[in-house]
């Protein structure tokens, strides 16, 4: 498992392995029953604080995406699909939250975002359609 | 939460002239890193030198490896790994040298161990230490400290003045030791950077431990915000630890970052629209009162 933290971005450590790992896992990368480095290897690898790889074990731990069994590691879990998708969904609309703010900040209105996302669902499709 | 106290503190209190070091209470488990930060002066070599009974203080219980340091400061030593701010060597002599002078004052020495951090250092044992460079003294330092197996590893601003690629080597190295969860470092510094491998984080200022917790809860709590006033807001100062408004805007800095503190920011007629995590340095400063937004019109959180 090969994880890159960006110490710059201002984005939580935890959250950057977190991430990464849920988007390897997600992809396909990591298939269930994958062992995955333990807490105390990872952040020796990655040179960052014990707690900060337990945290992020904990989160993936607690989205239902790895499992540890004491005395043998830590795995890829068997992922729910709906469950997964139910996260994802969280996850958008968190991004949304910060679009969202980020508009009222320029002072749009809510009729003005929403003009604006539907031109962007268009050139996206457009562009993908290509 | 095991009993495994690496080093435990209660009630150390110290004066050198009109400085004053009190550290009421500060324990630390097995297995992990304890960054010490904090200004020159602030306390931070006199803390480490405690613990390893270099320096006695006027008042105060000290206990490290189990072992009470005000009676058992040379068994502490003997199975401490200290590397001081500056280390002192016979100049004339090599590293081998050196080492064996030291080798028979620790009970864990290992010649195996030297010769692996020798070669892993790339130190030229052969060579006499007057003919080394600060990164090279700090290596071997290092190598020695690391010689004896210690379980405590005490780093006094080990990075300062290296280059980044040894520095990045030396905070490795650290990072590796802990990996097996017997081992635990203690290390103080000004370089933040070097400090992301530390599991908890104490920062001195004059000669006060006036901040000590994990550095998840740390980072979780301290955030920077900005965003605009929405209706005449009630006086938030009280939210903040440091605020400033201008106009329709405002940022602030708070050390109690949750969704409540969200809330009654919300409710006193602000709208958050950026949040983000402080560095350590900012942690530092604006802890030690060196930073303040009402005076520093640059900053936009």
């Amino acid at each position: 498992m090969l994880l890159t933290l960006d110490h710059a971005s201002g984005a939580p450590l935890y959250q950057q392995i977190v991430e990464q790992v849920r988007g390897a896992i997600i992809g396909g990368r990591l298939a269930a029953g994958d062992a995955l480095p333990s807490i105390r290897q990872l952040a020796a690898d990655l040179v960052i604080s014990v707690i900060t790889t337990k945290r992020a074990y904990q989160e993936l731990e607690s989205q239902g995406l790895i499992i540890t069994l004491p005395g043998r590691g830590t795995f890829v879990a068997e992922i729910d699909a709906a469950a997964q998708y139910a996260t994802t969904e969280r996850a958008l609309a968190g991004q949304l939250d910060d679009i969202v703010r980020q508009a009222q900040s320029l002072g749009l209105s809510g009729d003005d975002l929403v003009a604006m996302l539907r031109e962007r669902w268009h050139a996206t499709a457009r562009e993908d359609a290509k | 939460m095991s009993n495994d106290q690496i080093i435990r503190v209660v009630g150390l209190s110290h004066r050198l002239g009109r400085f004053e070091l009190a550290i009421p209470e500060l324990t630390m488990e097995r297995g992990y890193v304890l960054g010490l930060l904090g200004r020159n002066g602030a306390g931070k070599s006199t803390t480490l030198g405690a613990l390893v009974g270099l320096i006695k203080p006027a008042a105060g219980d000290i206990t490290v490896l189990g072992l009470p340091v005000r009676s058992a400061a040379v068994e502490v030593r003997r199975r401490v790994g200290f590397v001081p701010e500056q280390a002192a060597f016979y100049d004339g002599l090599n590293a081998t040298q050196t080492a064996a002078i030291l080798a028979p004052f620790y009970p864990g020495w290992s010649d195996k161990l030297l010769q692996r951090y020798l070669t892993r250092f790339e130190i030229d044992a052969k060579q006499p230490i007057r003919s080394y460079s600060k990164g090279m003294r700090v290596k071997l330092a290092l190598a020695l400290a690391l010689s004896h197996a210690p379980e405590l590893l005490i780093l006094d601003e080990p990075t300062a003045g290296l280059d980044p690629v040894v520095r990045q080597m030396v905070v490795g190295e650290i990072a590796g030791l802990v990996k097996d969860g017997r081992h635990s470092v203690i290390i103080s510094s000004h370089i933040t950077s070097d400090l992301a491998i530390a599991d908890y984080i104490g920062i001195l200022d004059a000669g006060r431990l006036i901040l000590h917790d994990d550095q998840e809860q740390l980072r979780e709590r301290w955030r920077k915000v900005s965003g605009a006033t929405v209706h005449a807001p009630s006086d938030p100062t009280g939210l903040f630890l440091s605020y400033r408004r201008d106009g329709a805007s405002f940022a602030g800095v708070t050390d109690h970052y949750s969704t409540e503190w969200r809330s009654q920011v919300e409710q006193a007629g602000l709208r958050l629209d950026v949040v983000a995590q402080l560095t350590l340095d900012e942690i530092l400063a604006y802890a030690t009162g060196q930073r303040n937004l009402s005076d520093d019109a640059r900053e936009v959180a």
